[in-house]
């Protein structure tokens, strides 16, 4: 396959989307909330790039990492943009509605509001976050995709879900307790 | 910025990623209630478990078809490494400085001294002609107005100016022989043979 990405082969490119379109497509929507058309633009973008970018391609690597590098930098460079950072004064509202509505008990709304929890996150915490337990990826592997230490990917794992548990613990009228009494 | 994770932390988190609380051992247990209580670990490890299946509906989406770019026929529309243009930018930079030699600012002046020295051979010789000129038109308009003087004294009326010359009739003259003597005799009476003399000396 990696003699093929090489060489000028049409076949190639279209095998390499036939694998790992729907992988990236799935990662793009995560990363941007779930907005449809822009993943599609970024899916179609980031094999423009791999066309691009074939020489820095390392055979010795795993292509698939490889493929999750330039998208987790793609992404990046989007979340850059300030309006990403910023979260409406609408989801603010709807999620303090679904709250008071629902039952935490109740695995659907347990859900959906732990996914605006993971979308309220920063870049670096939420990359960590869906590759480690979304994407299946080993800790090595994030280190490799977002080039940092293996160490930066544990610290920003851990603090990610400790993050997340405790926004979640605020809205648990039955738990009265501190999340991580490390601190 | 996130610190580093502690041995413990690093423990605790990997007990919550792998184990539900029922699962620990007695050993596990203790040391996880050491760190948080049971209900906030069960609570961490349901957002785990949770998170993997959070984003089904996300998964299920189809790709589009995709739309290959069309390959770039032409040598400059083709894309390349950048060291691969830097080295092409260097390459032109350096045939062109062979081509044309940068000027130094010594090697400029070097020039314009050489120019100066031609330009004051030019000048000498400019003075020479000049000096050559000067000799020529020199003309003495003087002597040609002395010989209009000279005409003029060929005219026969006498100038008022000067004098017509008075000459003695030598045939009316008189001789006074005695007087003539007595006037140039030059030899007189010493003062004491003067009588008239000692009288003044006396008064």
């Amino acid at each position: 396959m990696s003699r093929l990405i090489r060489s000028n082969d049409n076949r190639a490119l279209t095998e390499l989307y036939a694998r790992y379109s729907s992988k990236l497509l799935g990662f793009f929507m995560k990363m941007f909330k779930g907005d449809v058309a822009k993943s599609q633009d970024f899916l179609q973008d980031i094999f423009v790039r791999i066309i691009e970018k074939k020489h820095l391609f390392d055979t010795d690597k795993r292509f698939y990492s490889w493929v999750f590098t330039i998208a987790s930098n793609m992404c990046k460079t989007e979340f850059r943009k300030p309006f990403l950072m910023s979260i409406s004064n609408d989801d603010i509202e709807h999620e303090n509605l679904m709250v008071s509505d629902d039952n935490l008990s109740d695995k659907k709304s347990f859900k959906r509001l732990l996914k605006q929890k993971v979308h309220r996150l920063d870049y670096n915490h939420k990359a960590v976050f869906i590759l480690r337990f979304n994407e299946k990826f080993s800790l090595k592997e994030i280190a490799d995709i977002t080039e940092t230490s293996v160490g930066t990917v544990k610290s920003r794992l851990f603090y990610a879900t400790k993050k997340i548990t405790k926004e979640l613990q605020e809205y648990n009228p039955k738990n009265d307790s501190n999340l991580f009494k490390i601190n | 910025m996130d610190k580093h994770l502690s041995k413990n932390e690093s423990r605790l988190h990997e007990l919550v990623q792998s184990k539900n609380y029922s699962e620990l051992n007695s050993a596990d247990q203790k040391f996880v209630l050491t760190m948080i209580t049971q209900v906030d670990y069960e609570l961490e490890r349901h957002v785990i478990v949770t998170a993997s299946t959070l984003f089904e509906d996300e998964e299920k989406a189809i790709p589009a078809p995709l739309l290959i770019p069309q390959k770039s026929s032409g040598v400059l529309l083709r894309s390349m490494p950048i060291y691969q243009s830097l080295l092409a930018v260097a390459a032109t930079v350096i045939f062109m400085l062979l081509v044309f030699p940068i000027h130094t600012e010594n090697g400029s002046l070097v020039t314009k001294t050489e120019y100066i020295v031609k330009t004051d051979t030019v000048e000498i010789e400019k003075e020479i002609y000049k000096y050559d000129t000067i000799y020529q038109t020199v003309e003495k308009p003087i002597y040609i107005k002395q010989d209009v003087i000279v005409e003029s004294n060929s005219n026969p009326c006498v100038s008022p100016i000067q004098e017509a010359p008075r000459l003695l009739q030598s045939s009316q003259t008189m001789r006074f022989t005695d007087l003539t003597e007595q006037l140039t005799d030059t030899k007189g009476t010493s003062l004491k043979d003067d009588n008239l003399s000692s009288l003044i000396v006396e008064f």
